[in-house]
């Protein structure tokens, strides 16, 4: 028991530290986190389990505070850039966090909800799904498409980005996701900062109570976060990206308010739903879930339960520490000038993609923040600039 | 003078192409050895093979490959790509010795 709190609390400090590290994926820190004997080395497999499952909860919550703040991203919190951005301009970035907050709580009730479904029904209509994947995947880009104004510069993009990600994704380099998404989503923004001479307002604080109060809104974003996590869960290829397009195309166009709660939401659920997949059919969803079963080799439903409920704990917890930080950050990003800060973060995440992915990586991050850039400028939505996983992930899923 | 929008549109597309040019022939190796053992199960074909190069033995597979006779410590001409982690034949001679 104590070594599961103690794993537990060690987890929440960890992902606090790699979610406000600009341009980290949860599947690099667990991967740093259990590479690193010493710090496992101490706990039974149990107490390593819960320090996984608290670091990925964590850093689920906390990771939106870079994105937002600093305009770095990656896989889950590339979509919520743009318009978390646009909140961070009107004063109003405690609130963009503060709503990823309540969809990441919202994500967690309705994990608890889901989570007898996923074990009695999952295995049953598993292969079903895995069958009719590739008919979605193209209605959901093709809609993806539609929807804008100018249908083939959108496609166009969506085009260059497939190919763009099928090309590093054969190029066999240490994590392709990394340069490829942060020079989408997050490179290009910050890019497009430094040029601009963004300038940050005062920021607002806005009384928690306010936002409560707005529970219809709520409604809408847990029904989209419900229907679209749970697909991207348990299927391979699949992702937080994923879920966020097809989340989006339930909910209300233009409102960001819902679309934070909503990526909030998808971001906490397809995490908390990647173990509970673990346990009913037995497949690793997410690098987490790899890192759990290597650490017990039968899971059973007491390490389940013992999962959400470490699961439950450390993201009240993260909830909470990602509403203080917020209000922190709130504070000293006025204090600085944006383009020096924007200056220090394009420099950082060139370092961490040339350490980590190499010389070749670079040449991704360089042509994907391009794309990134000539999409903002033509007014095309940056959710087309998924197409860089979609592409390959309906390949993956051709039947014929 | 061109805009930062044209340069972008540029630079995306040329490096693009460049990274899809890269990623196909870095995908593509050659390898020549001798074969160690092989496994046929059904279509499928696990060759295990001391390369002539540098003497590691490099395990090759084969999704959809026909029956082959035994190659046991013939010299095989390899031409594979990697997929998943794997080595996936592509063409393969097999010489005498």
């Amino acid at each position: 028991m104590i070594e599961i709190i103690l794993g537990l609390l060690l987890g929440i400090f960890v992902g606090t530290i790699t979610g406000l590290i600009p341009g980290i994926h949860i599947n690099l820190v667990g991967g740093i986190a259990v590479s690193s004997a010493a710090v496992l080395s101490g706990l039974s497999p149990i107490g390593a389990v819960a320090f996984i499952v608290s670091i990925s909860i964590t850093h689920t919550f906390i990771d939106f505070i870079p994105s937002i703040f600093l305009g770095s991203s990656n896989e889950e919190t590339g979509l919520s850039v743009l318009p978390g951005h646009e909140f961070l301009k009107r004063g109003r970035a405690q609130e963009a966090i503060a709503l990823t907050v309540i969809g990441g709580l919202i994500g967690l009730i309705i994990l608890i909800i889901l989570t007898p479904l996923f074990i009695f029904i999952l295995p049953r209509v598993y292969t079903y799904f895995n069958n009719v994947m590739f008919f979605i995947l193209i209605f959901i880009s093709l809609f993806m498409i539609f929807i804008q104004e100018r249908k083939f510069l959108a496609f166009i993009i969506f085009m260059m980005a497939g190919f763009l990600g099928i090309a590093s994704f054969q190029l066999q380099i240490n994590q392709p996701l990394l340069p490829l998404l942060t020079g989408l989503f997050g490179g290009s923004s910050v890019f497009l900062s430094i040029i601009h001479k963004v300038k940050i307002p005062k920021q607002k604080k806005i009384p928690l109570r306010n936002l409560i109060r707005n529970k219809k809104d709520y409604l809408e974003s847990a029904g989209a976060i419900a229907l679209s996590s749970p697909l991207v869960s348990f299927l391979p290829g699949l992702g937080s990206g994923q879920a966020a397009i097809i989340g989006s195309t339930f909910i209300e166009e233009n409102n960001r308010k819902n679309f934070m709660v909503l990526l909030g939401g998808i971001n906490t659920l397809v995490m908390g739903l990647s173990f509970v997949v673990l346990y009913s059919i037995g497949k690793a969803r997410s690098g987490s879930a790899v890192f759990i079963s290597s650490l017990l080799e039968n899971m059973s439903l007491n390490n389940l339960w013992m999962i959400l409920v470490v699961t439950i704990i450390s993201g009240i917890l993260a909830a909470f520490l990602s509403l203080k930080l917020s209000g922190i950050f709130s504070r000293i990003i006025v204090r600085i000038s944006y383009r020096i800060i924007s200056v220090i973060v394009m420099l950082f995440l060139i370092s961490l993609i040339f350490f980590i992915s190499g010389p070749l990586g670079l040449i991704i991050f360089i042509t994907s923040t391009a794309l990134g850039i000539f999409t903002s400028l033509s007014e095309i939505r940056k959710t087309n600039l998924m197409g860089s996983i979609m592409l390959q992930t309906i390949l993956y899923y051709t039947p014929f | 003078m061109l805009k930062l929008k044209e340069i972008s549109l540029i630079l995306s597309l040329s490096g693009i192409l460049i990274l899809l040019f890269i990623s196909q022939n870095r995908n593509i190796e050659h390898i020549e050895g001798h074969a160690i053992n092989f496994t046929n199960k059904g279509n499928s074909l696990i060759i295990n093979l001391r390369s002539a190069e540098n003497g590691i033995i490099e395990t090759l597979h084969c999704m959809d490959c026909e029956f082959l006779p035994n190659i046991e410590g013939k010299y095989l001409l390899i031409e594979a790509h990697y997929e998943n982690d794997k080595k996936i034949i592509d063409k393969m001679e097999i010489l005498d010795d």
